[in-house]
């Protein structure tokens, strides 16, 4: 895009955001560097040990890159919104038995949302990561979200939530290039980057998620009991917060066969577990939608996509039908799989385009498989929906 | 792009004069081949001509500092963290007596304090009054029978304002303190017209400030005793205890043993050709330049205020040093500002440029009272030696750009 001419560039000292900022100085933008400190160490106990994020290392990294690059850099406070947006609801959607993605809440309330505040504070026009996603034009008048070239590092799915306009706002240097091509590029430029761990875990937790709840919210639960799908009662745990759906490990229960969560019930403290073939879910429900273009999801009738319900998973082929405003049924129409209310479901174009590069055209909120009233009052309970809860 | 500096409280540009002595003393290294005379200790030329270096930089400071410059004895240092460490490691080194100091303090000076108590004693920090300066009946009131050490500083960083320092000397010496009194005098020296021998004949023990904030080199500072018995002005005894100085670093018998180390040369003659610059003219010149900064600064304030809502934070009148103007643009980041400032070409800041990463929130504000959200909107502009009109209004107008893209990015 050569309509705008300076761009800001969010940058954590990792290699795709290094390789990104120096990509577009090459291609003769100005780049004005932005790192988001969102985790002070003098501040937090939560974690036993180092956080995976914003170690002042991190910084240094993005500061030789700026040096290297000759364009300004700079380091933003952000842990008070941080912790207000994004640590605070995650810690909430556990207690209540969800599993959120914390780092789709970051994309929205903070990354995207704070860099675009800033551009137009800076008298910027438009904004770049190092995600691995591209965006090309489809139409006349609107732009299309795609899958990064490099399949196996695409990040599509964390970004499903950008609207046309910020996609018009929005590059993604990287998207169309392979990891490998893309530390070439750092390797030229003499950038000397310390490899990161380069994990797709949640920034501000090392250890047990369960055990960061806890400590964060100050509180031990009770915990209650873990029961089959007929009801008997097979053991205890010691709180929902430190269950998933789907999750295998930690239950602490003798059986014939492998045992997994099917189901969290935060109210009553209730654990169902089954066996595998239990887990499959035919459907399911999508809420708290967006979507990168006009009319992508039916209004009336159905329309079929692929959907992935997990970052880690490949796109399932689904049939997606119209429910009410921001509802949607999701129906596999393929292979079965588990799903994690609280989880984002990402939808995909069926068919790929010229350049083999497949649509991303928006997505929501995953919802058991409730059917209107009982949807509606599940949603109130677990404060989904309306308060924004992941 | 010529770029406009306002953040001179955090390190002032190099002064022509300081760059004038350091350009002869680099043309003097290269003359003198098989001698360097960087090493004031040596007893060979090089060393003779070193030492030849120091002491007629050192006249020349001392004349800079007060009227009789045979009173005073100063110790070159590293900078103004080092003259803090040294004001509390020298008077206070494993007591378990009582400390006052004021509330906004350099973090040098205040985590020194922090440090010395540690194994014992106790501090009361003073907070500032409603004018923003400290008052000496809040002093006088904090101290005890068992205070062995005040430290308040001449004039704060953040906000300029300017404590009564000489005032709350004497007051304190006339009701029978007997303790120690030093203070961190940086943002005052240059900025202020005071005498150094006056404080040390009231009863001060100490003092300590910054070379580059002068417009000397970074890396440079001085801690001033009055000369005689070092550590011991006319008004201080500890009962039961002599409290003589104890240097912070020990090695060779530099200094007079008061400041181990080889002396900084290049850093004391730039602070010599820096305060001689300074003091250049008469006094009535220097107080006509002071008010030229103050009008400037004053004038700066009516303007912003009309482009924005803003609240001053720096006390009016004499009880402020004449370049600082601490202010909060109510509803807009001060991040902000200062990154959109720097990217339209001028330097400000938001509080002690002393962090690394992220702008901290300037601790002054939140000592005046103001929550974290109202801290992270102010704003400082400090003016260097060389402010101009047109600075300034430049300045004007490039704030109200940021303010109307604030109003639209919000």
């Amino acid at each position: 895009m050569n309509q705008h001419q300076k761009i800001l560039v969010a940058m954590s000292g990792g290699v795709d955001s290094s390789a990104a900022a120096l990509l577009l100085r090459q291609q003769g933008y100005e780049v004005v560097g932005v790192a988001m400190q969102v985790w002070d160490y003098r501040n937090h106990a939560h974690n036993s040990s180092r956080a995976t994020c914003c170690a002042p290392a991190d910084f240094d990294d993005a500061r030789r890159i700026s040096e290297l690059g000759e364009f300004p850099f700079y380091v933003f406070d952000f842990e008070g919104s941080f912790d207000r947006e994004v640590i605070s609801p995650f810690v909430a959607a556990y207690q209540s038995g969800l599993t959120p993605n914390p780092c789709i809440e970051c994309n929205r309330k903070i990354k995207f949302r704070e860099l675009y505040r800033r551009a137009a504070m800076l008298g910027i026009d438009a904004v770049a990561t190092g995600h691995y996603a591209q965006i090309k034009r489809v139409s006349e008048d609107e732009l299309g979200l795609f899958t990064g070239r490099d399949l196996a590092k695409d990040q599509s799915y964390f970004l499903f939530m950008l609207t046309q306009e910020e996609l018009g706002r929005t590059l993604f240097p990287v998207g169309g290039m392979h990891k490998r091509e893309v530390r070439a590029l750092l390797a030229d430029e003499g950038a000397v980057i310390a490899e990161k761990d380069e994990s797709q875990d949640i920034c501000f937790v090392t250890g047990s998620v369960g055990d960061f709840v806890e400590r964060y919210s100050g509180r031990k639960t009770d915990g209650g009991e873990i029961v089959s799908r007929q009801g008997e009662i097979l053991g205890r745990h010691g709180g929902v917060h430190n269950f998933t759906v789907g999750q295998r490990r930690g239950l602490g229960i003798a059986a014939a066969n492998p045992l997994y969560v099917l189901q969290i019930d935060a109210v009553n403290q209730l654990v169902t577990v089954g066996e595998k073939a239990d887990l499959d879910t035919a459907e399911f429900f999508v809420h708290s939608l967006s979507s990168t273009r006009r009319a992508v999801f039916p209004e009336s009738g159905e329309k079929d996509f692929l959907v992935k319900v997990r970052y880690r998973q490949q796109a399932l082929p689904c049939r997606v039908s119209f429910v009410s405003e921001d509802l949607l049924k999701v129906r596999f129409t393929g292979e079965l799989t588990a799903i994690c209310p609280g989880q984002l479901a990402v939808f995909y174009s069926p068919a790929t385009d010229a350049e083999g590069d497949r649509e991303v055209f928006g997505g929501g909120t995953i919802a058991r498989n409730l059917e209107g009233e009982q949807l509606r009052e599940y949603r109130r309970d677990s404060g989904a929906g309306e308060r924004g809860v992941i | 792009m010529q770029r406009i500096y306002f953040d001179a409280n955090a390190g002032s540009r190099l002064r022509t004069a300081a760059r004038h002595e350091l350009n002869a003393w680099l043309d003097g290294q290269s003359r003198l081949t098989a001698e360097t005379p960087s090493n004031p200790s040596s007893v060979h030329a090089g060393g003779r001509e070193a030492r030849r270096l120091v002491a007629d930089a050192d006249m020349r400071i001392r004349k800079f500092l007060s009227a009789s410059p045979e009173r005073l004895r100063l110790v070159y240092t590293s900078g103004g963290t080092e003259g803090c460490n040294s004001l509390i490691y020298g008077f206070y080194a494993g007591e378990r007596g009582h400390i006052v100091t004021s509330s906004f303090e350099h973090p040098a000076m205040k985590e020194a304090l922090a440090r010395a108590v540690e194994r014992g004693g106790e501090i009361t920090q003073v907070a500032p009054g409603a004018d923003g300066t400290i008052e000496v009946e809040s002093v006088l009131s904090a101290v005890r029978s068992e205070t062995m050490l005040v430290s308040i500083m001449l004039a704060n960083n953040e906000s300029g304002a300017v404590n009564p320092l000489l005032e709350l000397t004497r007051s304190l010496r006339g009701a029978g303190y007997s303790g120690v009194i030093v203070s961190d005098i940086t943002q005052g020296v240059g900025k202020l017209e005071f005498d150094l021998a006056d404080l040390f004949a009231a009863g001060v023990d100490a003092v300590a400030f910054s070379g580059h904030k002068l417009g000397a080199l970074p890396g440079v500072g001085v801690l001033v005793f009055p000369s005689g018995e070092t550590g011991m002005s006319s008004g201080s005894q500890i009962a039961g205890r002599c409290n003589f100085y104890s240097p912070l670093l020990v090695g060779g018998p530099q200094q007079g043993r008061l400041r181990a180390g080889t002396e900084n040369i290049p850093g004391i003659i730039s602070l010599a050709g820096a305060v001689d610059e300074i003091a250049g003219g008469s006094d009535e010149a220097r107080s006509r330049e002071r008010k030229r900064l103050a009008g400037l600064r004053d004038k700066l304030w009516e303007m912003l205020r009309a482009k924005a809502d803003c609240r001053r934070l720096t006390p009016t009148g004499e009880k402020a040093v004449p370049n600082t103007l601490l202010f909060q643009v109510c509803g807009v980041r001060a991040d902000d500002l200062v990154v959109g400032f720097d990217l339209l070409g001028f330097s400000v800041s938001t509080g002690s440029a002393c962090g690394s990463g992220k702008q901290e929130l300037p601790q002054t504000a939140l000592v005046y009272g103001l929550d974290q959200t109202e801290a992270a909107e102010v704003l400082r502009v400090s003016f260097d030696w060389d402010v101009t009109e047109e600075m300034v209004d430049c300045f004007s107008t490039a704030f109200a750009e940021l303010v109307r893209r604030a109003g639209l990015s919000e």
